[in-house]
């Protein structure tokens, strides 16, 4: 897969540009100072190590835009401290629901708008193709999200007790973990049934042979 | 660590630790077999692999919960009252692959070198 240098991508930099624009807008008194900044810590790492592998490894547009998404809706999410987004109340208000789900929504996002980067890095850094270049992101991205929940935890028993369910975002919920986790499985494999309906959608020709 | 609820030692966690302890090297087989995949991404895909199963594990395991004993929640026998029960599962299947993996690990090295410093 050829990507055009850094200079040439208008779309990047318009995604770079909104989202920074985006990030000190929510960098602006938060809802809770101490909860954004944990939830940024992430940010920092995943943004710094996107930066950093960039030379070797720079994204396609889509992988790109898809992880602008999430980053977006990750910042809201931090800005608002999760519990307290407008969006999870205005949900809650309109169907009934017993909680914000905002957090619910961006573990979902997790799965259906990570699968298609971790796609592209294994392909092209481990060269996997057919099944395994399905299953091992899917693995990967499921995997991620254990290992936020396991994080989540310490984070919660150890940094801040009292802020821990803030952090948590459990917001009472005993089956909180798992529920967070089911939905990046379910966003995963609906991102690679989309995935395989856009391929479908662009080689059709292939696939059936035209009537006339 | 603070634990805001301990009940003891769960059994249940040793056979989650040994999860990840003995599937991670059958599963590195797979994935280095199979897959394509070389060198020491083999190694973390295999710790992935453990992490995903036993967080799908976990999933299945709730959805049962609410099926056999509907609105008990973690009180119910499975995980014995703890409201941390997914997570410790899940972090003990971790522990227990990254201990098969670095074992692994560390014992193709050595094999390796002895290979290379008296061929046959």
């Amino acid at each position: 897969m050829n990507v055009r240098p850094f200079s040439e991508r208008s779309l990047l930099h318009a995604l770079c540009a909104i989202y920074l624009v985006a990030w000190i807008v929510a960098a602006i008194d938060p809802v809770k100072r101490d909860d954004w900044l944990l939830e940024n810590l992430l940010v920092f790492a995943f943004v710094g190590l996107l930066v950093a592998t960039y030379r070797r490894l720079p994204l396609g547009d889509l992988s790109c835009a898809l992880l602008f998404v999430f980053l977006l809706l990750h910042g809201v999410g931090a800005h608002y401290a999760y519990s307290d987004v407008p969006f999870g109340y205005w949900a809650k208000e309109t169907f009934g629901l017993s909680r914000n789900h905002f957090d619910r929504l961006v573990h979902f996002s997790f799965g259906l708008l990570l699968l298609q980067p971790a796609r592209e890095v294994l392909m092209r850094v481990a060269d996997v193709r057919g099944f395994w270049s399905w299953c091992l992101p899917i693995t990967l991205v499921v995997s991620l999200s254990g290992l936020f929940e396991i994080v989540e935890a310490v984070v919660a028993w150890n940094v801040r007790p009292e802020l821990g369910t803030a952090y948590l975002g459990t917001q009472g919920d005993v089956w909180d973990a798992q529920k967070d986790m089911a939905l990046a499985v379910a966003g995963a494999v609906l991102a690679i049934l989309l995935a395989q309906a856009a391929s479908l959608w662009r080689r059709p020709a292939s696939r059936v042979p035209p009537r006339r | 660590m603070r634990r805001s609820s301990c009940s003891g030692i769960h059994f249940d966690r040793i056979g989650h630790g040994a999860f990840g302890l003995l599937l991670a090297y059958p599963l590195r087989e797979i994935v280095g077999r199979l897959s394509g995949v070389r060198g020491a991404l083999v190694y973390w895909l295999s710790i992935a692999a453990v992490l995903a199963l036993s967080s799908v594990f976990e999933i299945i395991e709730a959805v049962v919960a609410e099926i056999v004993s509907p609105g008990a929640g973690p009180a119910w026998l499975g995980a014995q009252g703890d409201e941390w029960d997914a997570q410790m599962d899940i972090a003990a299947a971790l522990g227990g692959a990254c201990a098969a993996m670095l074992a692994t690990f560390l014992i193709e090295r050595l094999t390796a070198r002895t290979q290379t410093v008296a061929p046959p």
